[in-house]
């Protein structure tokens, strides 16, 4: 027989409950804690409420793994609340933001214990199927008799149940290979290129020209390969590279072959 | 031979198993009406192993949660919630009530944490939550309410039947603040406190 209203509530596996007297989460905790420093926030030193945080830990004498998790979530609410403080104010702000923040912040804290409370007074009320039961159903639990509420909900529950089985795992994007002007590519070009003899030609001039809708990548490529290609073809002593009395652009030169 | 209308309603609820609305039951029985026989029917059960519950789908014949045990033993027990997945049933129940059903993002900003995919299957699965429109903002985002079974499944005629959903309602904290659903100030994609 099972006594659902006898179990405890902190016996389920993916529940963070923090329940230590009147204490009910961390933030509840941070907000007794700067209401009862009374200060501004601006003043708060986080060293000092990390102090107030472990002497708490010692009241409660049970250092749990929930509690350092929350702790983080705690410090980086108050970071984030110190950090709004930090941050220049914007000429038509009014005056009176930090109290409104607070306010907004305890007004929060007070929606999510009231959401919680609400929670655990459903927690505590009988639920259909499992402390009290429709007449003559073999399976209560079952959901052939559930009336489907719109077509959009019949798909997700429908979704839900078939997913794990139908879907498998995703296989990885396959990435496709970028298309580039090989080094090679761009010598055969320069070979063939009618150069000038006695003029020194721009080295941006003698780059291959842009295919119709390339991709950026490409187009680095035309011009990288292109240089490479004149670098290995000056070392071959087929041209001479130098720079263009502007300084800015590069110009190659044919060598007739000796 | 004519029956007694109370038990010709009684003869409806326990052969129909789920809520029956007033409006049907007013029909059936050729205009009696359904909330006196309710209150003569609840009567009858006192001291019963069966309860008369008003739901908001409507009427039901149920057990009587106190003498239920054995037949939870044999019927089996659905999965129990997380109390994750309570919070979250909470959430869409009490702003649905309030007039303003939350959007997923909303709900984790009420909660103050993120909502994991499992919770809203596992309501889904229960037949608890539904999807209810969606808000005409940025992204059209969908909205979430609760279904009559659950209702049912609670024994609620509506929300506000629960003490902590009347108190919530009355300090005012049944409301999205503007901060949940807008950037505060400038055009920063401000996400509000990170609680």
């Amino acid at each position: 027989m099972n006594f659902e209203e006898d179990v405890p509530e902190g016996d389920e596996e993916d529940v963070l409950l923090v329940s230590q007297g009147a204490y009910e989460g961390p933030l509840d905790l941070l907000l007794d804690l700067v209401r009862a420093r009374k200060v501004d926030v601006t003043a708060i030193s986080i060293l000092a409420v990390v102090d107030d945080f472990f002497a708490w830990m010692d009241r409660a004498k049970s250092l749990r793994l929930e509690l350092a998790a929350d702790w983080l979530v705690m410090m980086a609410t108050l970071a984030y609340i110190k950090s709004r403080f930090l941050v220049p104010l914007p000429r038509d702000a009014k005056p009176d933001r930090a109290q409104t923040l607070l306010e907004d912040l305890a007004l929060r804290l007070r929606r999510q214990e009231a959401v919680r409370a609400l929670a655990e007074a459903l927690s505590h009320r009988p639920r259909l199927g499992a402390n009290w039961h429709p007449p003559g159903r073999e399976s209560v639990s079952g959901r052939e008799h559930r009336r489907v509420e719109s077509t959009l909900h019949a798909l997700l529950v429908a979704y839900k149940r078939e997913a794990r089985h139908t879907l498998g795992q995703r296989p990885a994007p396959v990435r496709k290979p970028f298309e580039v002007l090989s080094v090679e590519q761009a010598l055969q070009h320069l070979k063939t290129l009618d150069l000038l003899h006695d003029r020194a030609t721009a080295l941006l001039d003698a780059v291959p020209a842009a295919a119709k809708g390339e991709e950026a990548v490409t187009g680095r490529s035309r011009i990288a390969s292109t240089y490479v290609a004149a670098l290995g073809m000056a070392k071959a002593g087929r041209l001479a590279v130098a720079a263009a009395p502007d300084g800015i652009q590069v110009e190659i030169t044919p060598r007739r072959r000796p | 031979m004519s029956a007694e209308p109370r038990h010709v309603m009684e003869a409806i609820l326990f052969a129909a198993g789920q809520p029956v609305p007033a409006a049907e039951l007013r029909r059936l029985l050729s205009g009696a009406d359904p909330e006196a026989l309710a209150a003569e029917l609840q009567r009858d059960y006192e001291g019963r192993g069966l309860v008369l519950s008003l739901t908001r789908g409507g009427y039901a014949i149920r057990t009587a949660p106190a003498a239920s045990d054995l037949a939870g033993a044999r019927a089996g027990q659905p999965p129990r919630l997380s109390r994750a997945a309570l919070e979250t049933l909470a959430c869409i129940a009490a702003f649905e009530e309030a007039g303003s059903p939350l959007t997923r993002g909303e709900i984790e900003r009420v909660r103050g944490v993120g909502l994991s995919p499992n919770i809203l299957d596992a309501l889904l699965q229960a037949g608890y939550v539904r999807p209810g429109r969606r808000r005409e903002t940025r992204g059209r985002p969908l909205t979430w309410l609760t279904t009559d079974h659950f209702h049912d499944a609670y024994g609620l005629a509506s929300l506000a039947d629960m003490q902590a959903y009347a108190e919530m309602r009355d300090e005012g904290l049944a409301v999205i603040r503007l901060s949940d659903a807008v950037p505060e100030e400038g055009e920063s994609e401000d996400e509000g406190i990170p609680a």
